[in-house]
């Protein structure tokens, strides 16, 4: 039973690991202009029906944006809040010939200009779960409690960044990153869950992606 | 009870105000509104969304003033009075839609009238909010992050439409007012 269920984990780890893959286009494979105290947002898509672009995926990346030289990085509900009601799900810009109307708006010009924000980069995607199988149940006896079984799902992150670059009003680039993987959770008297982190991942993905488009690669 | 969280900062809006008086009347029943969505769901939006008003209105005329009834209104200069109401609040969690995120949709109604009590328009307005199933996030927190969601999707409707309305339209025209740019 011991080297079943040892078996079993090797099995599970061995497959509990995900696929990424990251597409990217771009104007020019020249790093970005940036000059001192350029900002830069990162902003969530959220007028899908069916999703929400996920903040702690946003803030992720935004995380991994850190630390580009020169380049200071706004926080997204910080951004929002400045310029409501502009970028709310009903009223943010999708193209960039609506931006430049906003812009028209004295006000959200001013803000802009205070805020020095020269690059404005969109998320769009999601993490869902699909393809569930197998099966796990629990119980407590009088002998005791124990899970039995093996359940499984597959793990899936879809995302686009699109960056706008707001000084010249336009699009320098897009990166799409898709990332899957299966996780288990094994029943050996205890559940043992075994996941993946295709979140994680496309997260890494997409920050190493877009931190290209403002540095040399070294 | 699903309460929106009155720690939740409802922003000031970047928008310019028309140079003209508004009075925004808040009754007793937009104030205290709970509404009950369904047997086991009550959402209780009175006192934010009484905040929510006061912010988008203010920045949306250059002189406002608030009442409780619409007849308290003593002013025949010219401007406008405003009566929000609620018709309906819906809600919809995944266990019954089968998608991923909680939803509330709120139904306002506007009475528009000028100083005198001549009424200008009887508006419509939908609000919508949703927010993401998260993992270890109850069922209240997700509904009262859509519930402001959707207040801050009913400021956003108001600042830009409430100047489209056909009849507000021509009222402002007539009237010759504009916008100016202030900086709230």
């Amino acid at each position: 039973m011991a080297r079943l269920t040892f078996l079993l984990i090797v099995l599970a780890l061995g497959a509990c690991s995900s696929t990424t893959s990251v597409d990217e286009i771009r104007q020019s494979a020249d790093p970005l202009a940036i000059e001192d105290g350029d900002t830069l947002v990162l902003l969530g898509r959220h007028d899908a029906g069916h999703y929400v672009t996920d903040t702690n995926f946003v803030n992720c990346v935004a995380g991994r944006m850190e630390g580009i030289d020169k380049l200071g990085i706004l926080e997204e509900p910080l951004f929002v809040d400045e310029l409501f009601p502009w970028f709310e799900p009903r009223t943010a810009p999708k193209t960039l010939k609506r931006m430049k109307r906003i812009l028209s708006e004295p006000l959200v010009a001013k803000k802009i200009e205070e805020l020095n924000l020269k690059y404005l980069v969109w998320m769009d995607g999601h993490t869902e779960n699909i393809d569930q199988a197998g099966s796990l149940s629990c119980a407590v006896g009088v002998g005791g409690a124990g899970c039995f079984g093996l359940l499984s799902w597959n793990k899936l992150s879809f995302y686009e960044a699109v960056v706008w670059n707001l000084a010249k009003m336009k699009e320098e680039g897009r990166v799409r990153v898709d990332s899957e993987g299966t996780n288990y959770v094994l029943g050996a008297l205890v559940p043992i869950p075994l996941l993946t982190q295709s979140k994680g991942d496309a997260c890494i993905g997409m920050g190493k992606q877009l931190r290209q488009f403002f540095e040399t690669e070294s | 009870m699903v309460e929106v969280d009155e720690n939740r900062r409802f922003p000031d809006l970047l928008v310019s105000a028309f140079d003209v008086h508004a009075t925004l009347v808040v009754d007793k029943e937009l104030e205290n509104y709970i509404a009950s969505p369904n047997k086991k769901t009550k959402v209780n939006i009175g006192p934010s969304q009484k905040e929510m008003f006061e912010k988008t209105i203010g920045a949306l005329f250059s002189n406002t003033s608030k009442v409780t009834d619409k007849k308290d209104v003593t002013s025949d200069t010219l401007g406008l009075i405003i009566t929000p109401k609620v018709q309906e609040l819906q809600t919809a969690i995944p266990k019954d839609s089968k998608l991923n995120v909680y939803e509330v949709w709120i139904k306002y109604q506007f009475d528009i009238s000028d100083n005198k009590g001549n009424p200008i328009a009887d508006w419509f307005m939908p609000a919508y909010g949703k927010t993401p199933t998260s993992f270890l996030r109850s069922k209240e927190k997700a509904l009262e992050l859509a519930t402001a969601m959707a207040l801050r999707d009913a400021a956003a409707n108001i600042s830009m439409t409430f100047h489209r309305i056909p009849e507000v339209s021509r009222w402002l025209e007539k009237n010759d007012i504009n916008r100016v740019d202030h900086d709230g």
